[in-house]
């Protein structure tokens, strides 16, 4: 089963932004530790559209499903210290796309995985903090179980607050260690050659808070990763990838407060993203909110509508050759090819004393199209369409 | 690019503190705004740390608001 192809495989993000989770813009401030425990509940239902059938080449056409189940527990360990924790089970089937070439007519035909798939995996992490008066220092741990995949994960991270506490900055530094085991490995050369094969990511991460002033604040970030090992996805036909991978990205997260009257706030809140890696792959990332909340004396309500705008360009060994040079690195995957992504959604909140029911959906829509700018005129058909639907609970005490 | 990554890190290390230094000061008790709940960078953990999983499992793009620890595979 492709650790490549799957939707939801092993956590990518060890955050060193541990520390800056669930965390109000007031972090600008130092920071001081949580009281609360916090046990929470989500599951969440994830449906890919089904592939589009005039460019399937053996008719089938079902994509992922994955049924998501995550537990968080928060809680004070000692007198400085927090701990953060997640636990998360997915059971997942489906097929994926194998190959994409490009036929005599100009069209791109989709070659998919011809029977369902069926996996589970499960992630545990864990991330305790220590604070002091002008700052914090944490760790955490992730391990992550599946099938054909296992992953080992650590990092570091702080935040230390500067100048009245009108900034913050924040650093981190992170290490993970995978081991790839496909399933089937007499049914191709490729996964013969990645059984046992390794990954290795390093991530540095830094970036600092800024009050600007009473109503608004701004994060700016910096992470530089590196991977290095098996990175080519033994489930797809002629995939072969550079066996290093260097990525830089550029965050900025800007707040807004926002009063329309009495027992009434909201927040807008706008993020973007520049990405670039030595694949040639670039990509910008812009999302926005509105955060509404409510307030009565035992309950409160908040209404949260989302869009996400994504576009990228091709890495330089994407490409549609049916029978590529087997000396050159090469792939097909769509999620390496240019095109450009609209998500839309709406999350809501309602809580009564020390309880809360959260309900989300979100759709996500891709296609070359939407990438604006850069070369879209291949047919990308394995390029994914999604929705996310999310319950969820949780208890403060 | 190690070259380039430090000259932008020193950049926005150094462009940060001196906007900071520069923005006019906001007491502590002015803060109250900055302290709401919808002022948050991440409101809910678990719908984020979803969310991200999702959008790096499906685009060739991740990490940016933290370091990203590597751990998956299914990073086009």
């Amino acid at each position: 089963m492709s650790q490549q192809q799957k939707p939801l495989t092993a956590f990518a993000v060890l955050s060193a932004a541990a520390a800056s989770m669930a965390l109000p813009v007031a972090d600008a401030q130092a920071e001081a530790r949580p009281d609360e425990r916090v046990i929470s509940y989500r599951n969440s239902q994830y449906q890919e559209d089904d592939a589009p059938a005039s460019r399937t080449f053996n008719g089938v056409t079902d994509r992922y499903s994955v049924n998501v189940h995550q537990l968080g527990f928060d809680t004070p360990i000692a007198d400085d210290w927090y701990l953060t924790s997640e636990l998360q089970y997915e059971t997942m089937s489906g097929a994926s796309p194998m190959q994409t070439y490009e036929n005599s007519d100009g069209q791109s035909v989709l070659v998919m995985s011809g029977a369902s798939i069926d996996d589970t995996r499960i992630d545990l992490k864990l991330a305790p903090t220590r604070y002091f008066e002008q700052g914090t220092v944490g760790g955490s741990v992730a391990i992550s179980s599946e099938n054909d995949y296992q992953s080992l994960a650590a990092g570091v991270n702080g935040s230390l607050a500067l100048f009245n506490d009108m900034a913050t900055l924040q650093g981190g530094v992170s290490l993970a260690h995978d081991t790839l085991s496909p399933t089937d490995p007499e049914l191709s050369t490729a996964r013969q050659q990645a059984d046992g094969a390794t990954k290795t990511t390093v991530s540095l991460f830094q970036g600092v808070s800024l009050v600007l002033n009473k109503d608004s604040a701004l994060n700016l970030g910096l992470v530089a990763t590196h991977s290095s090992g098996y990175l080519s996805d033994p489930y797809k036909t002629d995939d072969r990838r550079p066996d290093s991978r260097a990525m830089l990205a550029l965050s900025s997260r800007y707040r807004h407060y926002l009063r329309w009257g009495p027992g009434q706030e909201n927040g807008w809140h706008l993020d973007a993203r520049w990405y670039q890696d030595d694949w040639s792959v670039r990509s910008q990332t812009l999302t926005t909110r509105l955060v509404s909340r409510w307030t009565g004396v035992h309950w409160r309500f908040e209404l949260t509508p989302m869009l996400r705008y994504y576009r990228q360009s091709q890495a330089a060994f994407y490409g549609l050759e049916q029978t590529p040079d087997a000396n050159n690195p090469h792939s097909s995957d769509a999620r390496l090819s240019t095109y450009g992504a609209l998500a839309l959604g709406l999350s809501s909140e309602l809580g009564w004393k020390a309880w809360s029911l959260s309900l989300d959906y979100q759709t996500y829509d891709a296609s070359e199209g939407l990438a604006l700018v850069g070369d879209t005129d291949k047919e990308t058909p394995g390029l994914v369409d999604y929705q996310l639907f999310s319950l969820g609970v949780s208890y403060q005490y | 690019m190690n070259k380039g990554i430090t000259r932008v890190a020193a950049g926005l290390l150094c462009g940060s503190l001196l906007l900071a230094s520069g923005c006019a000061q906001v007491a502590p008790w002015q803060r109250g705004h900055l302290g709401s709940d919808v002022m948050s960078w991440d409101s809910n953990a678990l719908k984020r740390s979803l969310d991200d999983h999702i959008h790096s499992s499906k685009e060739a793009s991740s990490g940016g608001f933290g370091a990203a620890g590597g751990g998956c595979g299914c990073n086009g």
